[in-house]
């Protein structure tokens, strides 16, 4: 719609045309680089690191960062070629699945005692339920779940948070052990060390919790 | 519970206010996904790594929906979503018929 919308405007004013186009590459560019870098480096440090190589050089976990976003790149595009209909339906599930980490972050900020086992297996059941109370799941499993989209009108990110929440604290509760704890009390003390808000600064504080 | 109150459309629309509160919690996904965690690395000081996390990327990204969304808002009433704005000859394609 946006290419028919720029493209109908080159009878009028081509100066126009070449300013939209752009803004449209602008608005392209500034979005997929942010989540390209985000998902290169987390394919480098976190799936890389830890499993193929331990030690990788500095230009190596670069340049496997760089693939990694080529690769992603080429699978976009593929996607966006070929499953238009495909790439609306996960569209609609992205942000219900980004808000299945709200339990990850409860556990890095406020919460030790979340195990990182226990998060692991909330995001899974919280991204299994996302799917199954959305259109996409229905298309998944041939329109059989004895439910519509978005069940008794909740929206499928708070049903996937939902039973997120309780796998995730009930699994902590009964996976943690003294070893886990011991390294979590150990990241939780370097934060409260080095981070916290400076003196000179506490009104800000105040103030954020007025607005809240 | 009988399944067909899970299974049929609401009354009126899917867009219940329950859904609309739903949706709008849903939203805290964007600012929960990694790219923002990223984002807040980038503070000056590690000082300030889990309030910029929670407070200053919401602000961010609260401060670009406030403006964003009800500029998306105009555009569909401009391209002849409203009848006031039509029956008024404001919508696009009174305005530039040669357009659409």
């Amino acid at each position: 719609m946006v290419y028919v919308f720029i493209e109908s405007f080159s009878s009028i004013s081509p100066i126009i045309v070449g300013f939209l186009a752009i803004c449209l590459i602008a608005a392209l560019q500034s979005t997929i680089s942010a989540f390209l870098m985000t998902s290169g480096s987390m394919v480098a440090r976190d799936l890389y690191r830890p499993y193929i190589d331990n030690n990788p050089s500095w230009k190596r976990e670069l340049l496997v960062a760089r693939l990694a976003m080529l690769l992603l790149s080429l699978a976009a595009l593929y996607l966006a070629t070929y499953f238009e209909t495909s790439l609306i339906l996960l569209g609609g599930l992205a942000i219900s699945f980004g808000f299945q980490l709200f339990p990850v972050l409860l556990g890095m900020l406020w919460f030790p005692w979340i195990t990182r086992g226990g998060a692991i297996l909330g995001l899974i059941t919280g991204l299994i339920f996302v799917t199954f109370a959305e259109t996409f799941g229905h298309k998944l499993t041939g329109n059989s779940l004895p439910w519509g989209r978005w069940p008794l009108t909740i929206y499928s990110g708070l049903w996937g948070l939902f039973f997120n929440v309780i796998v995730c604290f009930l699994s902590s509760i009964f996976s943690s052990n003294d070893q886990i704890k011991n390294t979590e009390k150990s990241f939780h003390d370097f934060l409260n060390e080095h981070m916290g808000i400076h003196h000179s600064r506490k009104k800000v504080k105040s103030l954020a919790y007025v607005f809240f | 519970m009988d399944s067909r109150y899970w299974k049929n459309n609401p009354m009126g629309g899917p867009w219940t206010a329950v859904m609309i509160l739903s949706f709008t919690l849903s939203y805290m996904g964007i600012v929960l996904s990694p790219t923002f965690t990223m984002w807040s690395y980038s503070v000056k000081s590690p000082r300030s790594f889990y309030f910029y996390q929670v407070w200053g990327s919401g602000a961010i990204i609260g401060i670009f929906l406030f403006i964003f969304v009800p500029l998306l808002g105009v555009g569909a009433h401009l391209l002849g979503a409203n009848n006031l704005v039509n029956g008024n000859g404001f919508s696009i394609n009174q305005l530039f018929p040669e357009l659409i």
